[in-house]
This record gives structure tokens, sequence and C-alpha cells, in this order.
């Protein structure tokens, strides 16, 4: 699972991939996932089997509770689709 | 507001007079219904507010200190929050769907959002609906126009439900006099912050938010636990009085910490440091520490990312290199409920009676053998032997000693085999607290070099109380009989093993405390360092064979007032006016 499996939809882009951030998203990465997030023009959403959320907005991300290596799926709609889902998945594929 | 009269319990000496300044009052905003023709404008006052707000945190963090990072990654989190997408949606939604004042649409949408936050099970992500609570009420204060600066902006009393370290960074420093707040325990932010700054602080004062005012003259006696709001002229007097008096005597304890403290019959009492901080070491001669009775280490692991080997091993060295004697460093004494996301945070109904301290390292040995290989690296950065010693928490097993001495030797050997500096083997005691280690302290003493007892857990464990539960509160008994004894039974088996046993509770710097435990011949008390030049002078003004008799009479009674009432006597008779200059729980407040 890479940056290279982004799937190309009709209006947006996806990608299936495992949260590879240490400690699982806490307050830091969520806050560096909205701010990235919050430069595209694509709307951008975070499914886990936790649910749903909006990757713009650090307590809808927070909330998640997406532990380590929980497996994840970006999904964004917009016209910079594929760079914004390529950015936040940056994200999760880091260590820490 | 009219004279009130509020107790609190004292987290920080001393007393201040000043003008209290409430942080993030938590006023319900008015519902106040706009025209559609305000819907633009009242979402502009809004995004405008959260601007600012946003500023503001922004120039905090800048504030702070080098030493303190991680109270950066949390007001950064908040700043996020400020530009929250969801956070400004739905308030937005709710303006123009309902015709309602931002600040009271802002209200609505921040509690549903703590609430969220609150309802979630992992304990870190629990903690962040202090988070969002904090921007909320920031923007709100913006949204109702409070100015942040008032005319008398020196001399502050500040209070708050509880203080986070933002706030501290968003005022000047030197214009707080002192910090009120009605959360908050002798080991929260607020206590650390106000011990760290030397001025009076009291937590657990109840009826704060009820019977004070922002711009109210108030003052706070971090001594008896007393906050009186809108004072006489006479309460005033008394206290500038008492003020000046206290400052003058804390000067003259200073000016004679360095000395050793011996009693009048000549029986020397070591006089230890608690510390939280690595900074603290070099400051602590200054205060006359004999040395550091207990580091505690789980500063470093409450950060969101786990510390490094090599990190854990410059903060113990420049433990080690700075302080004045030798340094007892606790090995990390949390339960997975403290420990942020770094490992998958256990959650357990009884955290107290959980996994914590050597049971939860001895389950995390990768976590564990780190710390100790950072110990046994940081005992030989110092030239002197012995210097740094081990402490380990929780004990309540033989088998959990012997368990730690195996991987002390295993760490010993893989160092060695990489061919890294560091001690074979350094003196290793254990924090006596658990009921079940009283009972077996002869076999204890036969597995480690020392005992320190950890007065505040052994009393909640003796009396099974949940130190959380304030209707229990009542219980924490350090004159009860049980207690006593357990005192008494460490002290002379350990004694009897050629153990030295010292204390680092709460109970260390009471002076009932110090009398009974001197008077069973402790070798050591660790207090928190601004209790320490006055538990000193205290120490100097007592007689330990009349220490002796008074513990042996307390033993034998079975009436906590009575004794009470015997070191209470006595502390008068030795001290006179400057009892009042020590804190003490056991008596409780004595104005």
């Amino acid at each position: 699972m890479s940056l290279e499996d982004i799937e190309i939809l009709p209006r947006g882009a996806r990608l299936t991939l495992r949260l590879k951030i240490a400690n699982g998203l806490h307050a830091r990465p969520a806050a560096r996932i909205s701010r990235e997030a919050q430069r595209y023009r694509s709307s951008l959403r975070i499914i886990s089997e936790n649910g749903e959320a909006d990757a713009k907005s650090i307590l809808d991300v927070l909330s998640l509770a997406i532990p380590h290596n929980s497996l994840c799926t970006l999904e964004a709609t917009g016209p910079d689709a594929r760079e914004a889902v390529a950015a936040v998945g940056t994200i999760f594929l880091q260590q820490d | 507001m009219a004279r009130a009269h509020l107790f609190g319990t004292p987290v920080s000496p001393g007393i201040a007079i000043g003008t209290i300044r409430f942080l993030h009052v938590e006023a319900v905003p008015e519902m106040r219904r706009i025209l559609p023709s305000e819907v633009e404008a009242e979402k502009g006052r809004l995004l405008e507010a959260m601007e600012a707000v946003r500023e503001d945190l922004k120039t905090a963090m800048g504030k702070v200190p080098a030493d303190m990072q991680e109270y950066r990654e949390i007001i950064a989190a908040q700043v996020e929050m400020t530009r929250d997408p969801k956070l400004v949606n739905s308030t937005c939604q709710m303006v123009e769907q309902e015709h309602v004042g931002a600040a009271w649409a802002l209200s609505k949408v921040v509690s549903q959002l703590v609430e969220v936050f609150r309802s979630l099970d992992d304990p870190y992500l629990k903690d962040r609906a202090q988070d969002v609570r904090v921007v909320g009420m920031r923007i709100l204060n913006r949204l109702s126009g409070a100015s942040r600066t008032h005319a008398s902006d020196t001399n502050l009393i500040l209070a708050a439900e509880d203080v986070s370290p933002a706030d501290i960074m968003d005022l000047d420093v030197r214009s707080i006099r002192g910090i009120v707040t009605r959360e908050g325990g002798i080991t929260s932010h607020t206590a650390i912050l106000a011990r760290g700054m030397h001025i009076p602080a009291l937590v657990c004062v109840t009826n704060l938010l009820v019977a004070a005012r922002d711009g109210d003259t108030v003052i706070i006696d971090g001594l008896g636990g007393n906050v009186l709001i809108s004072p006489s002229e006479e309460d005033t007097q008394d206290y500038s009085r008492r003020e000046k008096a206290y400052a003058a005597w804390q000067a003259s304890t200073r000016d004679t910490a360095r000395w050793p403290a011996d009693t009048r019959d000549a029986l020397r009492v070591g006089v230890l440091a608690n510390v939280e901080h690595a900074s603290e070491a070099a400051e602590l001669s200054g205060v006359g520490a004999d040395g550091i009775g207990l580091y505690r280490t789980e500063f470093a692991f409450l950060k969101e990312v786990m510390p490094s080997e090599e990190e854990l091993f410059e903060e113990y060295a420049t433990v080690v290199r700075d302080a004045p004697g030798h340094g007892a460093i606790r090995t990390l004494d949390v339960g997975g409920d403290k420990l942020t996301r770094a490992q998958e945070a256990v959650r357990e109904a009884n955290p107290a009676l959980g996994l914590r301290g050597i049971r939860f390292t001895l389950h995390n040995q990768d976590l564990f053998k780190s710390q100790l290989r950072a110990l046994l690296r940081a005992a030989a950065s110092s030239p002197e032997q012995g210097r740094l010693r081990i402490l380990l928490p929780m004990i309540s097993m033989v088998e959990e000693v012997r368990a730690v001495k195996r991987l002390l030797q295993e760490v010993d050997q893989e160092l060695s085999m990489r061919g890294i500096a560091h001690a074979a083997s350094v003196p290793l005691g254990i924090m006596v607290e658990t009921p079940a280690a009283v009972f077996i302290t002869d076999q204890l003493a036969r597995e480690c070099d020392f005992f320190s007892i950890g007065t505040n857990d052994l009393i909640h464990y003796l009396m099974a109380i949940d130190h959380n539960n304030m209707r229990v509160a009542y219980l924490a008994e350090a004159m009860h009989p049980a207690v006593i004894r357990s005192l008494k039974r460490i002290i002379d088996t350990g004694h009897r093993e050629g153990l030295s046993v010292s204390a680092c509770g709460e109970l260390s710097s009471d002076p009932f405390g110090v009398v009974l435990m001197l008077g069973m011949g402790i070798d050591a008390l660790s207090v928190s360092p601004p209790f320490l030049p006055g538990i000193k002078h205290l120490i100097r003004q007592l007689d330990a064979q009349a220490c002796t008799e008074l513990a042996s009479q307390v033993l034998l009674s079975s009436d906590i007032r009575a004794c009470k009432h015997l070191v209470n006597e006595m502390l008068q008779k030795v001290l006179g006016h400057e009892l009042a200059f020590l804190t003490s729980t056991v008596m409780g407040a004595r104005a």
C-alpha cells in the first residue's frame, strides 16, 4: 500500500492505506492533517471503521480516534483531488 | 460581592492580596434573536473574533519556554481549532437558520463538541474536550467584547476552573501574585506552575465561581488554605501584616537553608527535594537540599511521542550532574490511563488499583529497558559512585524487585557488549506505598538498598479510598493509627536490615508528619523545594528525644483528636507564631 495506489474516480480520487503514525491520530498529526487538507479546494473525507470525518476539521479528525496501523480510506472530490489525497496520505504514512 | 470566606487546598505557600481575574468566565451568553438582515454582520463578528483568538494563541505559543515544548503542542492544536470548519460552519449555520446571536450559537456548538469528546473511550482524547472548551470560551470572551487589559493589571490573582499552560503564557507573568482554582490537585499544572513562579496557589476552592466576581479584591492564604473575597479593612490589615511577617520569615529561613538540619540534641536529618524537571536540579543548593529524594520521570513520557533513550539519558545525566547530593530517580509511575497514547491505552475501571507503577513497566519491558539503560548510562556520567539511585514505585511483591534486578543485569550485559559507558549497578530502592509492602518490609529489605515511604498513596491504599472521590476525602487521615503503625513498622524494619529510610509524600512537609516521623527515626525527608528551608528550620527547633517520646504516646493511643492536640501543643511550644508559616493538611485550615 503506497501513494501509487491512488485510484482516480470520475469526480475525484481515493486511497486506502494503513495509518503508520506511531501513536495513532493524536492532536499533533491531526493538526497537521487539517492544516494540509485546508490547502486544497477539494473536499476530503477520512473513512475508518470508527466512522467518517472531514479531513479539514481537526475536531472531526480527532474524534475518529484512529489507532496506529488501522485501515482507512481517503476520499477527495474536486479539482485537485489527487493532490489532496497524496498530501494527506503522506502524513498518514509517516512514522511520527 | 459581599465578603466571603472560602477554603481550598494549598499547593504553593505564601500570602497574596490582589484583584481577582477570572480566566475564560463561563457565562452562558444570552439567547438573542437577530433580524435576517443582521445575519451577515453577525457571522463577520464571529470570524473576526476567531481570527483574533488565533492571533492571541499564536503569540502565547511563541512565549513558551524551551523546556516546556509539550505545552506548545497543546497550544498548536488549539490554534487549529479556532479555524475548524466544523466549529465555524455549524455555528454559522445556526446563526443563519435560527436567526440567533453568534455567541449563543457558538456556545451551543461548543458544548455539543465537548460532549462528543467526553464520550470517547480514549483517555487522551477525552482530555481534548478541555481544549475545545478553552478555545470556545476564548472566542466567547472576545465576542462579548471583554477587554483583556484591565486598569489594575498589577497584583493579579488568577482564578479559573483549572489553569491551562496557554493561560499563563498569555499574561505578564510578573503581574501574577497568586492562583486559585476550583479543580486541580497537588500535581496539577496549577500547582507546578505556581511553585515554579514562587507564588501562592490554592486548588479545590469550593464555591469559587459563585462567590467571587472579576475585579473583586481577594486575599489568598496559601499557608492556612483560606480565600477571602472582598475582605474587610481589618482582614486586609491583618493579612498584609502576615504577608510581611511571612516574607521576613521566608527570607530568614532561606538565609540559613544551607546549614544542615540538626535537631537541638544534635541528630542530623537529611532534607531532600522532590523534583519534576531536570532543570530544577541546579537551583536546589540555593534552598539547601541535601540531594533529590524523588525525581519524577513521568513528564518526559506524557508527551505525545515516546522519548528516546538518548533524550532520557540526557535528562538523567543533567539530574546527576546538577543535584547537590545523590539523586533518587523513580522509574516511570503511571498507569495506562495516564500515558497519552504512547502505548495502546489500557482502559481500567479503577486505574489506581490497576496496572500502574512497576506493574505497568514490567508489562512494557521495551519501554522499561530503555529507561533502565538511560539510568545506568547516566549513573556513569558522574565520577562519584552511587550518586544516581533507582527507586521503584508501587511495589507489592518481592518478585517484582527480583524481576527488575534481572532486567538490570540484562541491560548491563547489553550495554557492555555494545561498548557503551555505564554503571554496572546502582543503589536500588523501593517506594513503600502499598499495604502489602508494609507487611513484607523485612523480605523486601533483603532485596534492595533503601526505602522511601510514599505517604500519599500509602494513606489512600491503607484507608481504601479513591483520591479522586471527594465524598471519602475525610478518610485521608494521616494520624489514623493504621498509618502511624505502618510508618513505624517500615522505619524499624528498614533500620533493622541496615537500610536508610526516607519519606517523600505530603506528610514530609507537614509539621505534624515531621515531628512524628522524626520521632520514629526517619533518616531523611523529601519535600517540594519551596517548603525546604522552612522544614529545615523546623527540624532545628525540635528535640529528637522529645519527638520520640511523643511518637510513642501517639503509637499507643486510639484517639486521633487527642493525638493531634498533643502534637499541636509541642509545635506551638517550639515554634510559637512561626507555626502559622508552615502548611499543614493534618491540622486543616487554622485561620
